[in-house]
């Protein structure tokens, strides 16, 4: 900067570089500026909405962590369920919330609305595991309520590869509903053989497999 | 570079593009840009297209160390294990992201209020307990707030699948009956003295069952191993030490061990002058010197009212507590001796060392020796390391390198690449001796870290391939197997022939044991395995049992089956198998999302 002589010239320079580049230098600061609020409003926005669904969601878990439920706290944490599922509904708290639903159903002994519980996360979530873990759950209640037609058939839809043990475990208990125990003894079976594979041992399959009886160790 | 910018940034492109950086680093500081060109050197594996960075695994390697949870030469398996944690706990904050969980800064200040890690005594959260924690695990507050966040994300996602599970009253009920059905039996054991003849094995049976079970009787791959051990122990065993130095290792810890010490305390302000309270302190020091008692003087002298009628003790002191003035004296005291007039911000000190927590030279002369041969051979140790690394690089052998250094050269038997004793068991050892390097190319292994103090080297001196033994050198094995099994199979043959008789209505040629309203738990005299058996045969249809036979070792359990009860309702029992149930289903509905994530992901390990 040497060769600019004067305190005038060198103003005279920078108000030439000004003139020159000023406006484009303003306008790329405008649009960047523009931009970064605009999208921080958007997050500030989404922000907002997840804290609201988390905050029901960890009030949900709360509630549902003790062991036994009054009656109010039942009614309240089927009001937070709705709201997460009415509000959030993409969400992985809507999904989580509807099969929390189901098993407050259950304790209510009412199965028939755990059944609907179920059915509605398995059509409404984006995630193939989450309609996999319902779709397990969903069949042991028509089991349970005396369809296993209908819970051979859930069991036929699409699930997870990581849940084959227990897919296998409750395929088997259907196989026993509708007599055909020579089923049963194959799903249990290869419930245990996954179960060693996958890591996931499994409760009380052994009695039931013994209880079919092997003939192997007849004489 | 800048030159190149300042030419292209006559258009008005890069114009925006510069005004676009002056933006972006007023508004989220220089830190994004430098981070958004520097990514990717420093990446260990990508989950998904998301980088797990070296700098992230030390952490948490030099965490679990810190935390004493893992010993320092478990380092590698647990660099694995950690990166292995961190990709699924990567896969599990993708998930939560996509899925929208989020915790509010409002949420977090709650959990970080309520755990006790932070609270003091009376179970108030307390900021410098806060700062001291975070720091000594090496976190800022913003990180491990970011830490806890994630962590929290990850917990809603893991308690709202293991809580939505449940138990159906019908699944409960069935459980329960299983689980405490009884059932009434008898059994005989036969053994080989039931047979009518001892079974006789063939030389043909030997051959076919040896060629039928070749597997059984296979030798693995093996390596007859040499190899060098710098050990820091060793040399600091052999290590000439000179009594003087003995000495002043002991002063030097004597120097600082703990004591017990009493003091006489003149305070001065106020009432008295300094100069009072040295006169008075100097009168102590005269009646000290005519051979009065420290401790009748403290009480009469002392204005330090705890320690006054105690005569003047304080306890057994460590450094670190009463400040420079006070411990130098008292630190440079022999029992017995009282130290000059010492001042604190407290006032003027006469200090009396009463008791030396410190054993005598000789009782510590070993421990001494160890300590002082150890420091003493840590250079030598280092330099011959590196004599090793660079040495056993370039020969081609390892005697040059063993005389050279003067270590002794061991040579192993064989050994298999699972079957090294001692030294040669320890990890690394075998994964260096197998590796293709050492074993393919012949060349001497890396230096292997055994631990802190001893490095090694090792050569393949011979190699073996996998073999089937020879029949001549198995022939003992072979023949006790095909005894074991032919016995067996003529005991089920008997086994049968008298379960056929007993069918036939003729009375049993032998005594049967009975067990009655047997359960699955309840303890008894009854082979484990003639109870497993008797649980896992057919109920029986009317009045005719089923029969069944168990091995026992080389003997072999008929087995009559003729009940299978309903047992008595066990509401305690049954009620904790339900919840180990439902526990291996919620563990289970969360291990099961992780082996999807992992199977659907992108993970690049690089």
């Amino acid at each position: 900067m040497a060769e600019l002589r004067t305190e005038e010239e060198q103003l005279e320079a920078i108000k030439r570089w000004w003139k020159e580049n000023g406006m484009s230098l303003i306008a790329g600061v405008v649009i960047a500026a523009a931009g970064v609020l605009g999208w921080n409003a958007w997050k500030d926005y989404q922000a907002n909405q997840a804290e609201a669904a988390s905050m029901r969601y960890q009030q949900l878990l709360n509630i549902v962590s003790q062991n036994e439920l009054e009656a109010d706290e039942l009614a309240q944490a089927q009001e937070l369920i709705g709201a997460i599922i009415d509000d959030h509904g993409k969400t992985l708290y809507a999904d989580l919330a509807g099969l929390v639903e189901a098993r407050l159903a259950v304790a209510d002994n009412d199965l028939t609305s755990a059944k609907t519980a179920l059915g509605d996360v398995i059509k409404s979530t984006s995630r193939e595991y989450i309609r996999s873990l319902a779709r397990l759950r969903l069949a042991r209640l028509q089991l349970a309520t005396g369809d296993p037609e209908a819970a051979l058939a859930t069991l036929d839809e699409n699930i997870a590869s990581s849940l084959a043990a227990q897919r296998a475990d409750v395929l088997g208990d259907v196989y026993l509903a509708l007599d055909r125990d020579e089923d049963a003894r194959k799903s249990y079976q290869q419930a245990m053989t996954l179960a060693e594979e996958l890591g996931q041992p499994l409760y009380g399959i052994q009695l039931k497999l013994d209880n079919l009886g092997t003939q192997e160790a007849t004489l | 570079m800048l030159q190149s910018i300042r030419d292209r940034s006559k258009s008005w492109g890069a114009k925006i593009i510069i005004g676009l950086m002056v933006a972006a680093m007023a508004l989220f500081g220089a830190d994004a840009l430098v981070g958004f060109f520097t990514s990717g050197e420093n990446d260990v594996a990508k989950v998904n297209g998301q980088s797990i960075t070296r700098q992230q695994v030390e952490l948490e390697v030099q965490r679990a160390i810190r935390s004493g949870q893992v010993p320092p030469d478990q380092e590698r398996a647990l660099r694995n294990q950690v990166l292995n944690e961190l990709i699924t706990v990567s896969l599990l904050d993708q998930y939560t992201d996509d899925g929208g969980l989020h915790l509010s800064e409002e949420q977090l200040d709650q959990v970080i209020v309520s755990l006790p890690e932070f609270q003091d005594q009376n179970g108030r959260f307390s900021q410098d307990l806060f700062r001291n924690r975070l720091a000594s695990a090496g976190y800022t507050p913003m990180s491990f707030r970011q830490a806890l966040r994630v962590d929290m994300q990850r917990q809603q996602l893991q308690q709202g699948l293991a809580f939505s599970d449940f138990t159906l009253p019908s699944e409960r009920e069935r459980l329960g009956e299983l689980q405490r059905q009884t059932r009434s039996f008898r059994y005989h054991i036969l053994s080989a003295e039931d047979l009518e003849a001892p079974v006789e094995v063939s030389e043909a049976e030997l051959k076919a069952y040896y060629e039928a079970n070749a597997q059984d009787y296979r030798r693995p791959e093996q390596v007859r191993l040499k190899y060098v051990v710098v050990d820091r122990l060793q040399m600091a065993e052999q290590a000439e030490v000179d009594e003087q130095a003995l000495r002043s290792a002991y002063e030097r810890r004597a120097d600082n061990a703990e004591r017990r010490v009493s003091h006489i305390m003149v305070t001065f302000d106020g009432e008295r002058s300094r100069e009072e309270a040295r006169a008075r302190l100097e009168e102590v020091q005269e009646r000290l010197a005519a051979g009065e008692d420290f401790a009748t003087l403290a009480a009469e002298y002392s204005d330090d009212a705890s320690t006054a009628d105690e005569g003047g003790d304080l306890g057994v002191i460590s450094r670190g507590f009463f400040g420079d003035a006070f411990e130098e004296a008292a630190f440079s005291l022999d029992v017995g001796q009282v130290s000059p007039i010492v001042e604190t911000d407290n006032g003027l000190h006469l200090i009396e060392v009463t008791e030396l927590d410190m054993p005598s030279f000789e009782e510590l002369r070993d421990e001494l020796r160890d300590e002082v041969a150890l420091s003493a051979v840590g250079d030598e140790f280092n330099q011959r390391v590196q004599r090793l690394i660079d040495e056993s690089f370039a020969a081609d052998d390892l005697k040059s390198v063993a005389e050279s250094l003067g270590l002794e050269l061991h040579e192993s038997d064989w050994v298999s690449r699972d079957g090294g004793e001692a030294i040669l068991a320890e990890p690394g050892v075998m994964d260096a001796a197998f590796s293709s390097d050492v074993l393919e190319d012949g060349f001497n292994s890396e230096v292997i870290e055994l631990d802190e103090d001893r490095r090694m080297v090792l050569r393949v001196a011979d190699h073996r391939e996998a073999a089937v033994l020879d029949f001549a050198v198995v022939r003992d094995q072979v023949m006790a197997a095909v005894k074991v099994s032919k016995q067996r199979d003529a005991l089920l043959e008997l086994a049968r022939a008298r379960v056929s008789a007993l069918r036939d209505g003729e009375a049993p040629a032998f005594e049967w044991q009975r067990a009655d309203s047997v359960s699955r738990q309840s303890g008894s005299d009854i082979p484990p395995a003639v109870r497993r058996v008797a649980f896992r045969l057919p109920h029986p249809q009317g009045d005719e049992p089923v029969y069944g036979h168990a091995t026992l070792g080389n003997d072999v359990a008929i087995i009559a089956l003729d009940a299978v009860d309903s047992g008595d309702v066990d509401e305690q029992y049954e009620g904790i198998a339900v919840q180990m149930a439902e526990r291996l289903r919620a563990q289970a509905a969360i291990q099961a999302l992780l082996d999807d994530l992992r199977s659907k992901a992108e993970i690049e390990r690089l």
